[in-house]
């Protein structure tokens, strides 16, 4: 494979960590794990159960199922049952493009993201050491983020980013303590698994014709799957028969990653100024690379309420420390060290949902969400063109067999249309996203 | 109930009326833009006129972005006039294109939109209205293709620009009121310079003039001579390959050598390391002026030992190094012309635009979309190959500037900014001097030694720098290297080979 399509084709993700994976599991669920795309705000991640994207992420205080160890680990201490549990989403979107402004990349320019649908998926158990004691172990995505552009060698953005794709996993055991029918804790660590690969091209002026033209693509690739320790925890109170509140907590994490950047000369034309550019940058090397990405700590508050004994409300806030991601200092070896600014934002969503029990075990359920967005305007272009989102969740849980119910949820996800006139790179532009994402779980007691 | 209805009518059409009286009066109207100015109004580039760089004057790109006006412009043909710069080696040497372009748009039966003329001082635009009575040089030469007074007998560039009736007037003198001093390396206060009393002056009678016609418009500063490609690019000591050659008994670099301040009797002597050196030293370098003649290394160099000169020797041998003392009075001067013009902006109503705030910024770069524009000679991408015209890159981001500082300025100005992609990409909207133009030209192939020079040479560890700051996902500030970037140009480009 050549360098200009290493980074920018869709090749096997977490291949290592699905290995480690299968060992670390307890349940042993066999899901691979390919890219995510980041459908929280910032490159955050909050769809990790079919039930609980059902009810638009509302779900730090219901947490009845096993993929309580994202929404609230203390919700496990309430499943008496070995339970495994384990599903996919897949990211479509119908429409992903920007619009250009003058003076950069200039009014009628557009340009849309590639269309190929990404998935993630996940996977829980839950395993009862007592009748109060519960161990969970399981896996999911916590942050991802893929941005590819269509025609990335003519994309006017093609400078600042023509993919990049970032993607963490995380790998948990949790341990789930009912203190009485009414109050339960849960925690345990998390183990972070972080992959990052980055594609742009390089540009100058050249000398000759006085036009900006490209001389290289560069590929920055992490390597060694870099593995960060982290921990989560999480309270759930029962004051009476019919309300619930719940908090739950996953600490921040600070990855650092290693890896190479790679360059690959674009000829020019010119024969003189091929020459000269290729005395300056170390083509076919690959050059040793590193940064720390920070990832936030998230918090979630959630409030239930039965109306009957059918019928659940929840509404919730998620509140998460962005802030931590104020700028990348990006070092490659014999090169200046780039500092990045991003300037982030902590930031609140508000989640609301409604679960319908119906008979047999099966269940309805609908949800709202509003999630801003961290990332100021100036940040916002090519690289990540981030903005506050609005989405409707629909879902149900059919229990076709005794022991096996089967999960459907679909989110709808609308980016608030965002106009850029004050970008750091001055790449003014107008985003519009929407976002399907459909999931699917399977869900297994025994 | 009638009477709340015609009264709510009544308000309404006082708001109506309101907001859309207020907002005219405020509007910028380019539709019949006129601009009054000199070279960089014209759109020179690489020390020619041609209509591939004309077509995005600044003042054309101005009304292209606002409507489309109508904005007529002296057209000359490629490939122009003038015998346009051509790199033909990144060693770097030059061709030139033929000087027989014809002027394309001579009958137009009313004044140009754009008036400037190459080569004119502010006296002329006030004054002068045919090359008898022109500054000599550029603008003596070609201020009838522009003015055409055997014609029209209108007058000078404010008269005619009076006599269109214009929307909105920019007035727009760069600098030939003290750039002639450093082309000719002839710095002679009153002579080559203009003194500061008829600078203001005359900006005062040309301002007084247009604002009578009409007081909407815009008055530029001019550059500082100092501080644009032709004077800052060579430095004053001897490099090689791009890096400063160092004594290697003192460890200090090796200044080139000058006529001035040498004890009696010696001819040449270090030069201070305060002392701008030309881009005009490159037609002397090549042959030893300036260069220490030490035995082996250089003692082959026929004049090596021999000064650069200080003041030009005849029209042809410009004078190449300005000392600190006469750097420091053309500074100076550009800052008190810009004190003139704003003053007499002020007086008049017309907007004071400074252009140095531009070059300022441009030294530092422009960012757009990770491709990084700046001021640097030859890899910039701003300046042309004179060192001191722009290229249509470079007029873009000077309209782009200027639209930017009206707005913030004038009240109720909208002006709409211009699409870049096009002058980034293309070289501009006919593709600059690397356009549709191929008309042959002295092209010089490199062998292996010389392109190894031309790599060193070139590329040096600023361009480097620039090329590890776009690295990163977005542009970021570059950290300086161990020792300062050196950029070097030896070979002829705007002197005839010496001797």
């Amino acid at each position: 494979m050549s360098l200009f399509e290493s980074d920018v084709k869709e090749d096997p993700v977490f291949k290592a960590i699905g290995t480690r994976l299968a060992a670390l599991v307890l349940v042993g669920l066999a899901v691979a794990l390919p890219a995510a795309r980041t459908e929280a705000a910032g490159f955050a991640l909050f769809e990790q159960g079919s039930k609980g994207n059902a009810m638009g992420g509302a779900f730090a205080a219901t947490a009845d199922d096993p993929s309580a160890m994202f929404y609230n680990p203390a919700g496990n201490a309430f499943i008496d049952e070995f339970t495994l549990e384990g599903g996919a989403f897949i990211v479509l979107r119908p429409t992903a493009r920007l619009d250009g402004q003058n003076p950069y990349p200039g009014e009628g320019y557009s340009a849309n993201m590639g269309k190929s649908p990404y998935w993630f998926g996940h996977g829980y158990g839950v395993l009862s050491l007592s009748k109060d004691v519960k161990l969970s172990a399981g896996f999911w995505s916590p942050y991802g983020l893929g941005v590819p552009w269509q025609d990335p060698d003519t994309f006017r953005g093609r400078y600042i980013s023509q993919r990049v794709d970032l993607r963490q996993l995380a790998v948990g055991v949790q341990l789930a303590w009912k203190l009485s029918d009414s109050i339960a804790l849960g925690a345990g660590p998390e183990l972070r698994f972080t992959d990052v690969k980055l594609g742009k091209n390089v540009s100058a002026v050249d000398p000759f014709t006085q036009r900006v033209v490209d001389i290289a693509h560069t590929s920055i690739i992490s390597t060694g799957t870099p593995i960060k320790i982290t921990w989560a925890a999480g309270l759930l109170v029962k004051p009476c028969d019919r309300l619930r509140f719940g908090v739950a907590y996953h600490a921040h994490t600070d990855v650092d990653i290693t890896g190479y950047a790679e360059f690959g000369q674009i000829p020019t034309g010119n024969p003189q100024f091929d020459a000269a550019v290729s005395q300056q940058l170390p083509f076919g090397k690959q050059t040793p690379a590193r940064t720390t990405l920070q990832f936030p700590s998230t918090t979630a508050f959630g409030l239930a309420y039965d109306v009957t004994p059918k019928l659940t409300l929840e509404a919730d806030g998620n509140y998460v420390t962005w802030k931590v991601f104020d700028q990348t200092v990006l070092s490659i070896d014999g090169l200046p060290d780039t500092v990045l600014a991003h300037g982030w934002q902590n930031t609140w969503a508000f989640r609301a949902g409604a679960l319908y029990k119906a008979s047999q075990g099966s269940w309805l359920a609908a949800g709202f969400l509003y999630d801003q967005t961290p990332q100021p305007s100036w940040d916002a272009g090519p690289f990540l063109p981030d903005n506050n989102r609005t989405g409707v969740t629909v879902g149900a849980g059919l229990r076709v067999m005794k022991n096996f119910e089967v999960q459907f949820s679909s989110l709808f996800l609308w980016f608030h249309e965002r106009t850029i006139t004050d970008s750091k790179d001055n790449f003014s532009a107008t985003y519009q996203t929407f976002a399907i994402l459909p999931s699917l779980d399977m869900k297994m007691t025994f | 109930m009638k009477t709340p209805n015609a009264l709510f009518r009544l308000v309404s059409a006082a708001a109506l009326a309101a907001a859309t009286a207020l907002p005219a009066a405020a509007q910028v109207d380019l539709s019949k833009l006129v601009w009054i100015g000199d070279s960089e109004g014209a759109g020179f580039s690489a020390g020619c006129l041609t209509k591939r760089v004309q077509v995005d004057s600044p003042g054309a790109i101005l009304v292209r972005a606002n409507g489309n006006g109508d904005y007529e412009q002296p057209i000359i043909n490629d490939p122009g006039l003038g015998g346009c710069l051509v790199l033909t080696s990144l060693a770097p040497s030059f061709g030139n294109e033929p000087s027989t372009g014809t002027p394309a748009n001579l009958a137009l039966p009313r004044p140009y939109n754009n008036l400037s003329v190459g080569g004119c001082a502010i006296h002329d635009m006030v004054y002068a209205t045919t090359g008898a009575n022109a500054s000599p040089g550029t603008c003596r030469n070609t201020i009838d293709l522009v003015l055409r007074n055997a014609v029209f007998g209108i007058g000078s560039q404010v008269d005619q620009a009076v006599s269109l009736g214009p929307s909105f007037v920019i007035l727009a003198n760069f600098g030939n009121d003290y750039l002639g001093a450093v082309l000719s390396g002839t710095i002679i206060d009153g002579v080559t310079v203009t003194p500061v009393a008829s600078f203001s002056a005359d900006t005062n009678t040309a301002l007084a003039k247009l604002k009578a016609r009409q007081p909407k418009g815009l008055v530029t500063g001019v550059v500082d001579v100092t501080n644009i490609p032709f004077t800052t690019t060579l430095p004053p000591f001897l490099t090689s390959g791009g890096k400063l050659v160092l004594n290697p008994a003192t460890g200090q670099p090796i200044p080139l050598l000058g006529p001035k301040g040498c004890p009696t009797g010696v001819p040449a002597c270090p030069i201070p390391a305060t002392t701008l050196v030309t881009l005009n030293a490159a037609g002397y370098l090549p042959y030893g002026y300036g260069i220490p003649c030490i035995p082996g290394v250089t003692s082959s160099l026929p004049f090596c030992n021999y000064p650069l000169p200080a003041a030009a020797i005849d029209a042809s041998h410009p004078g190449v190094l300005i000392y600190a003392s006469d750097a420091a009075l053309l500074h100076q001067r550009g800052l008190d012309y810009n004190a003139a013009t704003k003053a007499a902006a002020a007086a008049n109503g017309y907007l004071y635009y400074d252009p140095n705030v531009l070059l300022a910024k441009l030294k530092t770069g422009f960012d757009y979309g990770g491709a990084t524009i700046n001021a640097a000679f030859l890899t910039g991408g701003a300046f042309s190959y004179d060192g001191f015209h722009l290229t249509p890159i470079g007029y873009a981001l000077l309209a782009d500037d200027m639209i930017q500082f009206i707005n913030a300025n004038m009240p109720g100005a909208n002006l709409q900014r211009p699409d870049l992609s096009v002058y980034l990409f293309a070289g501009g909207t006919a593709g600059g001097l690397s356009g549709p133009y191929t008309a042959p030209y002295v092209w010089a192939p490199m062998n292996d030694a010389e392109k190894a020079t031309a790599i060193e040479q070139i590329f040096t560890l600023d361009f480097a720098s620039q090329l590890a700051a776009m690295i990163g996902p977005h542009r970021a500030a570059v950290v300086p290297g161990p020792s300062a970037p050196v950029q070097r140009f030896e070979r002829a480009a705007h002197s005839d080979p010496m001797p």
